[in-house]
C-alpha cells in the first residue's frame, strides 16, 4: 500500500469522527458533510506525497474543509437557505437551553457560506480573525467584514444572546493550534 | 464571550460525532470515493510525466488536469452475457503474442502486453492506477474481438457523447475485464504521436495517436475490475460523455471543431483487459479494437466576435494584435450560466482556454499596475487600463480576473479572481484564464480607462512576478455561453 493511502487509512482511523463533525457542523446535513469531507481528502492527498503523518494530514484535510466549503457553495447541496425570519419566529421557546442552541444552529446554517466558515472558525476552532484569514487565504479586514455581516444577521434572526460584537472581531487565538483532544483542532 | 453560541456548534459538532459512530464511520460514502478520486488524480499526473518525460512532449498535463478536476464521465458498460467466468484467458493468449509495429501491415488481434512488477500492478492490489506506454503485441491472426458500434454525437454546446458495441469476433467465450475498459478518441491513429501529448480522463483518452512510438502503445489501467465471460457473438456496450473542456487539453488540437465541422472522423479505440486464470501479476494483457467513429450532431455558430482570430503562443509579441483567450467551456461548466445561489458573492472558475491573437491593434492597454503589502497576511493589486482601439469597447467589468504567474512554485491560490502561483500556462498555446459568475457590462469609450484591484493573500514572490488581467469581451450573443472571449493583457513587475 502506498504511503500517502496508509496515511489516510491512519487519518480516518484516528480523527476520521472529528472530521467528519466538523464537517457537519459546517453543513448541518449528513449527506453534505460526506460529500465535504470526500471533496477535502481529495484535496489533501491527491498530490505529491501528500500528509507526512496524521497531525499533518488533520490540519490539511480541516484547512481544505474549510476551502472546499467555500469553494463549492455553488453546489446545490450546500446553497445556504436565506434569511428571511424574524427572531422570534426562530426562537419559539427561548426558555429551553437545547432549543437555544438548536435553534442558534438553525441560524447559523442560514448564514452565507463565507460567513458560516468564519463563524464556525472563530467560535468553534477559537482562532482571531487574522489567523481566520491565513487559513482561508483572504484578507484579516475580509473575515472582520463576514464575522461582522454574520454576528449581525444572528442577532436580528436570534435575538441577543450575549454574542459580543467586540469580541467576535478582536477575541480568539492568533495561531492555529493543534490539540489531540478527540482530534480536534 | 459568545457561549450559547459555541455550545452549540460544539453540540452540533457531537451530533455529528454520533452520526459517524452510528454509521460506523464513512468508509463507503467517504473513504473509498476519495480514494478513488485520489487514484485517478494521481494516475492523471503520471500520465502527465509520461508526457513529459518518456514520450518527451511540451507542456504539462498534470496542472492541466488538476485545474480542471474531473472531467467526463463513462458509463458502465452492458453486457448482454451473464457473468459467468469462463473463457480464454490472458494466460490462454499470452503465450502466442508476437511483436507489433506501427507498419508491419499485418492484420489480426491486436494487444498490448505490459510488464511490471506485482506490487505496482493495479489489478494485482496496487493502490494506484496508472496509464503507461507498452509493448504492442499480436494476439492471433484473426479478431477475437471487433468494435461493432462507434458513435459519437456533439452536443451544440460542444458536449460529446460516445457511445459503442465490442463483439465477440471469436468462436471461443472469451474471458473480459469489462469494469477497466476504456475508449480512445485518436485523430490521426495510424503515426506516432510527436509531441503533442494525450489528455486522459476517467478510462478516456483524447489523442493524436495511442502509438508512443513504432513499437509501444499508451493504455489506461484505471477502473475497479469486473470480470465477464464474453460468449461468441455477444457484446458489449457503453457510452461515454466528453465535456468540451477536454478538447482543450494536450493532443486534442481541433479535434473537436473538425468532428463537429466533418472534416475530422476519429478512431474509437477500444482496449480491455484479458484477466488471467489466475491472480493477477507481472504481465497484463490488453485487447484492442478499433473503428472509425460515425458522427452526427455539430456545435452551435459561433459568433462574430470569435471569426477572424489567429493562434497565439505563450511568450509572443504582436504590436499590430490584442492579445485574448477563447474559452470553450460549455454552458455548464460557464459560471454565468450556474444557478445564483444568492449570497451576493461571485463565484469564479478557472477553464483551460486557447491563447489567440485579435488583428487589428491593440484594443486595451494598461498603464498602470502595481501591487501593495497591505499587512502581513495580504497584498492588494492595482491596475488601470484604457481603451486605445478608437471604437467603443463593450466589455464585462464584473469578469476582471487576475493572473498572478510565479513559475513552477508547486501550489495554486485562486480566491475571488485573483489566481496566485504555478504558472497558468498548460503549453504553448493553451492557458488558465478567470471567469466569474457575475457579469456587468460597461460600454467603454475610446480614449476611457477601467480599471480595478484585487486582494490576495500576500507572497513575496509577486512582487516582481508577471501575469495578465483578463477582462470579459460582452457580446451580442452574450445570453450563449459555451464559448467565451477575454482580452488579456500581460504585465510585469520585474526589474
Amino acid at each position: 500500500m502506498s504511503r500517502w493511502s496508509e496515511t489516510l487509512d491512519a487519518l480516518m482511523r484516528e480523527r476520521g469522527r472529528a472530521l467528519y463533525g466538523y464537517a457537519f457542523v459546517l453543513t448541518g446535513d449528513a449527506a453534505d458533510a460526506d460529500d465535504l469531507l470526500q471533496d477535502a481528502l481529495v484535496r489533501a492527498f491527491k498530490r505529491g506525497r501528500g500528509p507526512e503523518d496524521v497531525t499533518a494530514a488533520h490540519a490539511y484535510v480541516k484547512r481544505a474543509i474549510q476551502t472546499a466549503f467555500i469553494d463549492t457553495h455553488r453546489r446545490a447541496s450546500v446553497r445556504p437557505r436565506r434569511d428571511g425570519r424574524d427572531a422570534d419566529r426562530v426562537l419559539q421557546d427561548p426558555t429551553t437551553a437545547s432549543a437555544t442552541r438548536d435553534a442558534l444552529h438553525e441560524a447559523v446554517l442560514s448564514l452565507p457560506p463565507r460567513e458560516r466558515a468564519c463563524i464556525v472558525m472563530r467560535y468553534f476552532d477559537g482562532l482571531a480573525s487574522p489567523a481566520i484569514a491565513e487559513e482561508l487565504g483572504i484578507s484579516a479586514g475580509t473575515v472582520r467584514g463576514y464575522l461582522t455581516s454574520a454576528i449581525e444577521k444572528l442577532r436580528r434572526t436570534h435575538g441577543d444572546f450575549g454574542l459580543d460584537p467586540t469580541d467576535a472581531l478582536e477575541g480568539g487565538d492568533e495561531h492555529v493550534v493543534i490539540t489531540s483532544k478527540g482530534g480536534a483542532r | 464571550m459568545s457561549n450559547e453560541l459555541m455550545e452549540s456548534l460544539a453540540r452540533q459538532a457531537e451530533t455529528g460525532g454520533a452520526l459517524y459512530d452510528g454509521r460506523g464511520g464513512v468508509d463507503d460514502a467517504v473513504v473509498a470515493p476519495a480514494r478513488r478520486r485520489v487514484r485517478r488524480a494521481r494516475t492523471m499526473r503520471a500520465a502527465g510525466t509520461l508526457g513529459v518525460t518518456a514520450l518527451v512532449l511540451a507542456g504539462g498535463v498534470a496542472a492541466a488536469l488538476e485545474w480542471q478536476g474531473q472531467r467526463g464521465e463513462i458509463a458502465p458498460a452492458i453486457t448482454t452475457v451473464p457473468d459467468t467466468l469462463d473463457g480464454i484467458t490472458a494466460d490462454d493468449l499470452r503465450a502466442g503474442t508476437t511483436m507489433r509495429t506501427l507498419d508491419d501491415g499485418r492484420t489480426g488481434q491486436a494487444g498490448i502486453l505490459c510488464t511490471m512488477a506485482v506490487k505496482d500492478n493495479p489489478y494485482a492490489g496496487a493502490d494506484f492506477s496508472r496509464a503507461d506506454s507498452c509493448p504492442a503485441v499480436w494476439v492471433a491472426d484473426e479478431p477475437l474481438v471487433e468494435v461493432t458500434r462507434a458513435e459519437v454525437v456533439v452536443d451544440g454546446d460542444g458536449t460529446v457523447h460516445v457511445s459503442w458495441e465490442l463483439a465477440n469476433a471469436s468462436g471461443d467465450p472469451i474471458l473480459v475485464d469489462e469494469g477497466t475498459l476504456s475508449i480512445a478518441l485518436a485523430s490521426d491513429p495510424d503515426r506516432v504521436m510527436s509531441g503533442e501529448g494525450y489528455t486522459a480522463g476517467d478510462r478516456q483518452l483524447i489523442a493524436p495517436s495511442l502509438w508512443s512510438d513504432a513499437k509501444n502503445r499508451v493504455v489506461q489501467m484505471e477502473g475497479d475490475t469486473s470480470s465477464a465471460t464474453l460468449a461468441p457473438g455477444d457484446t458489449l456496450a457503453g457510452d461515454a460523455t466528453l465535456d468540451p473542456q477536454m478538447f482543450t487539453g494536450l493532443g486534442t488540437d481541433g479535434l473537436l471543431e473538425g468532428m463537429s465541422g466533418g472534416s475530422i472522423e476519429p478512431t474509437l479505440t477500444l482496449q480491455v483487459r484479458i484477466p488471467p486464470a489466475g491472480d493477477a501479476g507481472t504481465r497484463e494483457l490488453f485487447l484492442e479494437a478499433s473503428a472509425v467513429a460515425s458522427i452526427t450532431g455539430s456545435m452551435d455558430p459561433v459568433s462574430a466576435a470569435f471569426e477572424g482570430l489567429e493562434p497565439r503562443v505563450d511568450g509572443e509579441t504582436r504590436a499590430d494584435a490584442q492579445e485574448a483567450l477563447v474559452c470553450h467551456v460549455g454552458e455548464a461548466d460557464n459560471p454565468r450560466f450556474q444557478p445564483d445561489d444568492g449570497d451576493g458573492i461571485a463565484s469564479w472558475s478557472t477553464p483551460t482556454c486557447e491563447a489567440v491573437w485579435i488583428p487589428g491593434g491593440k484594443l486595451l492597454e494598461l498603464t498602470d499596475v502595481g501591487i501593495t503589502q497591505q499587512d502581513k497576511f495580504t497584498s492588494v493589486i492595482q491596475w488601470k487600463a484604457i481603451n486605445v482601439s478608437g471604437r467603443t469597447l463593450d466589455l464585462d467589468q464584473a469578469s476582471m480576473g487576475v493572473s498572478i504567474d510565479l513559475g513552477d512554485v508547486g501550489y495554486v491560490m485562486n480566491s475571488d479572481g485573483v489566481s496566485v502561483g504555478w504558472t497558468p500556462w498548460n503549453g504553448d498555446s493553451t492557458r488558465h484564464a478567470l471567469l466569474s459568475s457575475e457579469s456587468d457590462p460597461l460600454s467603454l469609450d475610446p480614449g476611457n480607462p477601467i480599471a480595478g484591484e484585487k486582494t490576495f493573500e500576500r507572497d513575496d514572490k509577486a512582487l516582481d512576478a508577471h501575469g495578465a488581467v483578463f477582462v470579459r469581451v460582452v457580446r451580442e450573443d452574450d445570453e450563449d455561453g459555451t464559448r467565451e472571449l477575454l482580452l488579456e493583457l500581460p504585465w510585469s513587475l520585474a526589474g
